[in-house]
């Protein structure tokens, strides 16, 4: 019979704990790294395809994301002033050739600042503060040839799609079922947030729908030159920093293409100079 | 902000588990140690058949068992570990800890019926989804596990008490 | 001592030098499921945070395997034994908070030879 012992064994061949901090920190970076990846992958990939969403589509998330315009207190000559604009803005689409399945849609915010932008689905939001401060057909025609172009362009749907597609694939993957809020979270931060390339172009082309409308592009700038008098801390944000070109860079363009004998611009119609109550701010 | 609580509290509890984690693991070590230098004249064996010096002796069923919790850092390293794959070195050590102290529990177990040997020594661990809703879905929950040690000790022959004085580590 | 198994000897083994086996009475058998209450729950859930062993179920589950062999040498002495050989142990979860100690083995007449 052999003999019973039991020398000692190595045990910490079992354990191959050695640095549980630093490893902590490699998975950690490992982690945010791939998320980070995976993000601006989506991120661009979904920018590059959201022009090849069919309208239609675009049209019915709008209608899902949309906030309520704010219908309180509008002034009585309200429906009228939308009328007119709506006019403007079909016969300035009719001239850029939209495609059949795009429609331009005008709503007119009781908002006093002076401004308006593109939305989602062919929705153009212009404020009574814009009508109130320019005193020319052919600047507001010039700021909804501007929105109309970015519709054409479809640059809501790629502004917002990198958003949209990141906001899907994280409640996808947190699980959340609060789906509709993230992507409407991410639809509200990412909103009008247009790069210079797509504002320069969308100024191409509504100056090219001005000039074929009237025969000259002069008045066009009369918007951005107000923007710079009123608004001059605009101008001083350094040009890499601004999504928008500066005011004065697009007026020095917008009048580079001027007829060298100014014609007699179009005045505003009755309707859209209609008188606005004050209606406190648009909040 | 109900996030950023929520981050707050997350960061709070995984330096909380990697502090008291590693001064819990490293003092669990230190002792498992001492008592491991004190308890080896009691054999280990997982042979089924005892030999013939034992012949008549007093023999018992012992066993040891604990249950072993991870830390929440340690979970949380695990967890990073399930996406990039590898070795759960943070289990291992639990695990490891676990089966000394079920040894040497065991061991104690077998040391106050005056034993210095056990035979057919099992070892087994089994999971228990004991704690947490999270469990049942497979998610979440804690990381647990039992770690048992059991067998049969038998009494030291009188007969040979030489041999056993002079060398602790054999029979 | 080991499990209090009142007169009856309990082994995970087989063979026993010194002794004869007289008398193999079949296979006995002690269950028993517990479950854990909620005290010990959050005790262990705060415990779990900074790892270690988790007392509460420790002892649950000692006291749990104690009450199966209890009822595995409860059949045992029925049938007349005064041991219980290759004892083996099993744990089963069955549900969340639940889970089933399971005790068997042998029953035996084993006496002492010389």
């Amino acid at each position: 019979m052999g003999s019973y012992s039991n020398p000692e064994v190595p045990h910490e061949v079992n354990v191959s704990e050695k640095t549980p901090l630093r490893d902590f920190l490699r998975l950690s970076l490992g982690v945010c790294l791939v998320t980070v990846a995976v993000v601006v992958v989506v991120f661009f990939a979904a920018r590059l395809f959201a022009p090849q969403i069919p309208f239609r589509y675009e049209a019915a998330l709008n209608d899902v994301v949309a906030q309520k315009p704010a219908s309180d207190a509008a002034p009585t000559c309200q429906s009228e002033s939308e009328a007119a604009l709506q006019t403007l803005a079909d016969e300035l689409a009719r001239t850029m050739e939209l495609p059949d399945e795009m429609s331009i849609r005008v709503h007119l915010r009781a908002d006093s600042e002076p401004n308006a932008f593109a939305s989602l689905g062919g929705n153009v939001m212009v404020n009574r503060g814009l009508l109130e401060h320019i005193q020319s057909e052919n600047a507001l025609a010039m700021v909804l040839a501007h929105e109309i172009a970015h519709i054409k362009h479809r640059d809501p749907i790629v502004s917002i799609g990198g958003g949209v597609a990141v906001a899907v694939l994280f409640s996808a993957l947190i699980g959340n079922s609060d789906g509709g809020a993230l992507v409407g979270w991410a639809i509200g931060l990412t909103q009008m947030s247009f790069s210079r390339e797509q504002e320069s172009a969308a100024d191409e082309a509504a100056l090219a729908a001005l000039q074929k409308r009237y025969g000259y592009t002069n008045g066009a700038d009369e918007f951005f030159t107000y923007i710079t008098q009123e608004y001059p801390e605009i101008s001083k944000i350094p040009a890499f920093l601004s999504t928008h070109p500066t005011p004065p860079e697009r007026v020095k363009q917008i009048q580079s293409g001027f007829a060298l004998t100014p014609p007699i611009l179009m005045p505003l119609s009755v309707e859209l100079k209609c008188e606005f109550q004050e209606t406190g701010s648009g909040n | 902000m109900g996030d950023l609580i929520a981050l707050g509290f997350v960061v709070i509890l995984l330096i909380v588990g990697f502090v008291f984690g590693s001064i819990g693991q490293s003092r669990h070590y230190r002792s498992i140690k001492t008592r491991e230098f004190r308890l080896r004249h009691i054999l280990l064996f997982n042979e089924k058949m005892p030999p013939t010096q034992y012949a008549g002796q007093e023999f018992a069923l012992v066993s040891g068992s604990v249950i072993m919790g991870s830390d929440y850092f340690r979970q949380m390293i695990a967890g990073l570990k399930g996406i990039f794959g590898g070795r759960l070195t943070s289990f291992e050590t639990m695990l490891d800890r676990g089966r000394r102290e079920a040894i040497l529990r065991m061991k104690e177990e077998a040391e106050r019926m005056g034993a210095n040997a056990i035979f057919n020594v099992r070892l087994e661990t089994s999971t228990l989804s004991f704690s947490q809703q999270g469990n049942r879905e497979g998610k979440g929950g804690l990381a647990c596990a039992e770690l048992m040690a059991y067998g049969t000790a038998w009494r030291a022959p009188a007969a040979s008490p030489a041999a056993n004085a002079g060398n602790p580590q054999t029979l | 001592m080991g499990y209090d198994a009142s007169g009856i000897k309990l082994s995970n083994i087989e063979y026993f030098p010194g002794y004869a086996i007289t008398q193999h009475l079949g296979l006995v058998q002690g269950s028993t499921v517990r479950a854990k209450h909620v005290g010990r729950d959050i005790m262990a859930s705060l415990k779990n945070i900074v790892g270690g062993e988790l007392k509460g179920y420790t002892e649950l589950l000692n006291e749990s395997r104690q009450e199966a062999v209890d009822r595995m040498v409860a059949q045992a002495r029925a049938v007349g034994a005064n041991a219980v050989i290759n004892v083996r142990f099993s744990t089963a979860n069955i549900a969340a908070g639940a889970a089933e100690l399971l005790a068997y083995g042998t029953a035996v007449v084993l006496e002492r030879r010389g």
